[in-house]
């Protein structure tokens, strides 16, 4: 079942569609006129640069024209962006507190450090995270952020290379721990470094696709195997594929945290050029995205006190 | 040819001194395992007395079942040689048995519910579950060091070696539960109305 359709399942099929009904539909309605003036301003400056092109190309020459033309796209573009951000804080504001939820659309980077601590994102010059969702979900505190990290090319090669982009999700975990386990993913022939660069001492598992995607690393052998546990294994294994084996995760006070680089994009609310704003199926797209970012906790049984 | 020889002969000499630093940390590794099972299971005999003189005053129909938790943590604790395989077979052996006794009482608890509605005995339910997910934890370091073990003083040539030096191959932590292998009959858990 798609994670659309396990959204828009019974009750919250109902619920979803009321607030679409009630308030979402009505703000997006009301925008339209906002959205066209935007569109009309974003073009106005874009013409009003370029136009000054010409000039900027007698005056200045070839180099005068194309910074004109570059800096109208880009007030054009900020003019777009910005208010395209304005109607997505509405929406995810009132998508979130569907699910009981906080959100924050410029969340800080803090969370990111945690996980670079734990060498589950890659090291990077600058970062950008957005869309910060936190609260309580069956029982697991979350603070989610969409991240992306970015490493600034040295020597010849100086252009930004992103390093890392997709979700960090920081969860509290059910059974009480002191020590620290990084499970990252398999590095094939380097390996061997990442061991060297990897804090903890190797854990080997019992499970041989769970040690075919991942290599576990811990400060107690014990610990680590009293958390991965063989249906947590089974269940990450499976996470993993899901996401094309770009999943790494840590054991660390109390909490779960899992780097998903997947290169996706979430809680966009599209294209504002052609269609109108006040489109359910994107609404409700993004409803699933909630969803599908708060099922790691129903895939990974994060919910139940068990051993298994 | 002699300083070939010789080299030959040195070089011999390092392989086997790695092989046997190889055993020796594998041996070790097994007994680090082996110790921290004990201090779980440190944790369940902790557990037993309180669990125990709690079910003495409810659980009337299951006088031999107490009284065989008690003889078999007795003999669970009894010390052992951990360099000894037999002995820490045996010591296993009992842990084994003890802990399917324990389990067998924990069941039986669900047929008392003045015992059941307890909190002490609830608290230790909750405990007792928890540090047997702490057990199974060690027990499966312990087997994965064993295995490791096991495999370098069994195979030849390291066998060899470990003869010479003294290291021997350790047993395993086995859950063998005669009941878990029989086969089950459905109709045993089925109720006459249906």
């Amino acid at each position: 079942m798609s994670m659309v359709s396990m959204a828009a399942t019974g009750a919250q099929e109902k619920t979803l569609r009321r607030l679409y009904d009630h308030s979402l539909g009505p703000f997006l309605d009301s925008q339209e006129a906002a959205r066209r003036a935007t569109l009309v301003k974003a073009a106005g400056l874009a013409l009003l640069f370029g136009a000054a092109a010409i000039p900027a190309l007698i005056i200045f020459g070839p180099s005068g024209a194309l910074l004109s033309a570059i800096i109208g796209a880009l007030l054009a573009h900020v003019v777009v962006d910005r208010f395209k951000k304005r109607v997505k804080h509405r929406v995810m504001d009132e998508l979130c507190g569907l699910f009981r939820l906080t959100y924050q659309a410029g969340p800080d980077g803090g969370l990111v450090d945690d996980f670079e601590a734990l060498h589950l994102v890659p090291n990077h010059d600058r970062r950008e995270t957005e869309d910060g969702i936190r609260g309580c979900h069956r029982g697991v505190d979350l603070d989610i952020v969409e991240a992306r990290l970015v490493r600034r090319g040295h020597g010849k090669d100086d252009s930004d290379t992103t390093v890392f982009k997709g979700l960090l999700a920081k969860l509290s975990f059910h059974k009480n721990f002191s020590g620290r386990t990084i499970i990252s993913r398999d590095a094939g022939v380097f390996n061997l470094i990442k061991g060297w660069t990897t804090p903890g001492e190797r854990v080997r598992l019992e499970d041989p696709l769970f040690e075919e995607a991942f290599q576990v690393f811990s400060t107690d052998q014990v610990e680590a195997r009293y958390l991965l546990t063989p249906g947590l294994m089974e269940r990450l294994v499976k996470l993993s594929a899901r996401y094309g084996g770009r999943v790494q995760l840590a054991f660390d006070h109390d909490t779960l945290l899992i780097a998903i680089d997947d290169r996706e994009d979430r809680f966009e609310i599209g294209s504002i050029l052609r269609t109108s704003l006040a489109r359910p199926a994107r609404v409700f797209s993004m409803a699933d995205e909630i969803e599908a970012v708060l099922g790691l906790i129903d895939q990974l049984g994060l919910d139940r006190r068990t051993h298994a | 040819m002699m300083s070939v020889l010789v080299g030959f002969a040195g070089g011999l000499l390092l392989v086997i001194y790695i092989w046997y630093v190889t055993l020796v940390r594998q041996r070790n590794r097994a007994r680090e395992a082996l110790s921290s099972i004990d201090v779980q299971l440190r944790k369940r005999h902790d557990l037993l007395p309180n669990v125990l003189e709690l079910a003495n005053q409810f659980m009337s129909h299951e006088k031999g079942l107490l009284e065989k938790i008690v003889h078999l943590r007795i003999s669970a604790l009894e010390s052992y040689r951990p360099d000894q395989p037999e002995a820490v077979r045996r010591h296993l052996q009992a842990e084994s048995e003890l802990d399917r006794a324990v389990g067998s009482l924990m069941v039986a608890v669900e047929n008392y519910p003045e015992l059941r509605s307890d909190q002490t005995i609830t608290k230790a339910q909750d405990t007792y579950s928890e540090v047997e997910g702490h057990i199974a934890a060690a027990r499966r370091f312990y087997n994965s060091a064993v295995t490791e073990l096991n495999n370098a003083v069994e195979v030849f040539p390291g066998n060899l070696l470990a003869a010479l030096v003294g290291v021997r191959a350790m047993p395993f932590y086995e859950l063998d539960d005669p009941q878990m292998a029989e086969p089950v009959r459905v109709s045993d858990h089925l109720s006459p109305q249906l």
